[in-house]
């Protein structure tokens, strides 16, 4: 592992200023369970100054705020929020899916700021491979094995897959996240905050934070009666690992009316990939038993599978069809 | 990589007996807009070289260019990549980013 030196900013601003110096040198530093795993695979693209935010005391919590929302800050565990009576009762999907992310263990070392701006978790990018994103040009995941963890909707040079479930689980919450910026706060919808595959200050990333911005906080809206969610995912492995899809869903009800609706895929591109098409399909439409059959008719028309991972496709679908299912069961 | 100015490239990256590939007019008004010369009119070691083939990726090197694989059939281009091209792309469409990444410095942090 490369000589890496260590940072304790114990405030925001501090650490602002700690990243700004170093430039892209530096890296925020929290849980550590993406960013050391970097480090001790010897990547190319893995920072020299870690910023560690942990001792920041501001960060981590999770609140209700005087309009409603809960607010998470972006040091808090992923186990934390999985244990949270709050989020328990606002918004148990997403639980579920916090529970869904890896083991025990890593939950307890997680955090929520960590998960929703992970690299990628290709397996050439952490073998160390000369890729688009560990100093290269050329994209080992598109004619290698893409099974697991690359895109079948397509690719932007890179064709990993935004490998995070906390991400797809937010947006049918409308949930923001507040970054801090030399400039001040910004705020982004996780839809603008993970985008896809896009250049920021000259490297390949799944987000668009700055090298020297820090995502202090997620805030989620308080849901509106006759919201209902659910989360599905399928992974190599039934115990711990990374989605080959996953699927989240809100519907709001009025009775078995379908007036709004979120669909979310995750594990399948290079984003937490929302599904208008099915969105809209579902609108206006009475909640039943054979609804999720016809929405597979519009879902995902627009799949450019690689060689190897058609299936993905097949496994979002069928997340689809059962997230509807568990809804309507349970309405 | 220096910054790119100009890309030549092999036919058979452009049609087929059926004509054009489909990702071809756009990439190359994105590209013709950027400035880039679509012709070899610039220093070598500034123009890509678009090849699918080992003999593009060996000739390109030896005029100086800056070979870059079309990787059309994914088992194909992996035993190119052992001719060790300077980079790759899936589709033509992929150019004008590609261009851009080196224009940004990248790939060093």
């Amino acid at each position: 592992m490369k000589k890496v030196s260590i940072y304790r900013p114990t405030s925001v601003d501090e650490a602002i200023q700690m990243l700004s110096r170093h430039g892209s040198e530096a890296g925020v530093y929290a849980g550590g369970t993406d960013l050391l795993i970097r480090l001790k695979n010897r990547l190319t693209q893995a920072p020299t100054y870690l910023v560690d935010i942990k001792k920041i005391q501001n960060l981590r919590y999770i609140k209700e705020d005087s309009q409603g929302n809960v607010v998470i800050g972006a040091t808090t565990k992923l186990a934390e929020m999985a244990d949270s009576d709050l989020l328990k009762r606002r918004y148990p999907m997403l639980v579920e899916a916090i529970n869904y992310i890896s083991s025990p263990e890593l939950r307890n070392a997680s955090t929520i700021g960590g998960e929703l701006l992970q690299e990628v978790w290709c397996q050439y990018l952490r073998g160390g491979y000369s890729c688009w994103r560990n100093g290269g040009y050329l994209c080992y995941g598109a004619i290698g094995d893409n099974s697991y963890y690359h895109s079948a909707m397509g690719g932007r040079l890179c064709y990993a897959v935004y490998p995070g479930d906390a991400a797809p689980a937010l947006i049918p919450y409308d949930a923001r996240v507040r970054l801090a910026t030399p400039a001040g706060t910004k705020e982004l919808t996780i839809e603008q905050l993970v985008p896809g595959d896009m250049m920021v200050d000259g490297r390949i990333q799944s987000h668009v934070v700055r090298y020297n911005e820090i995502l202090t906080e997620v805030v989620i809206p308080a849901p509106k009666p006759g919201l209902q969610a659910s989360f599905e995912k399928l992974r190599p492995r039934g115990v711990w690992d990374f989605a080959m899809a996953s699927a989240a869903i809100s519907l709001q009800l009025n009775g078995k009316t379908i007036d709004d609706a979120r669909v979310v895929f995750g594990g399948i591109a290079g984003k937490p990939l929302r599904e208008h098409a099915v969105e809209a399909f579902l609108k206006g439409k009475q909640l039943t038993t054979s609804l999720g059959n016809e929405a597979v008719a519009v879902a995902l028309t627009n799949a450019a599978p690689l060689k190897y991972n058609a299936t993905k496709i097949d496994m979002a679908k069928g997340l689809l069809v059962s997230g509807l299912v568990k809804l309507n069961a349970a309405n | 990589m220096r910054p790119i100015k100009a890309i030549v490239f092999e036919p058979v990256c452009l049609a087929d007996a059926e004509g054009a590939f489909e990702d071809v007019a756009p990439a190359l008004a994105e590209l013709d807009a950027m400035g880039i010369q679509l012709h070899a009119a610039a220093e070598p070691d500034q123009t890509m070289y678009i090849t699918d083939n080992a003999e593009g990726i060996a000739k390109a090197k030896a005029a100086g260019m800056i070979p870059i694989l079309l990787m059309n059939d994914p088992d194909e281009a992996q035993r190119l990549t052992t001719h060790n091209p300077a980079g790759g792309i899936v589709s033509l469409l992929e150019l004008p980013d590609f261009i851009r990444f080196v224009e940004a410095g990248a790939p060093t942090r």
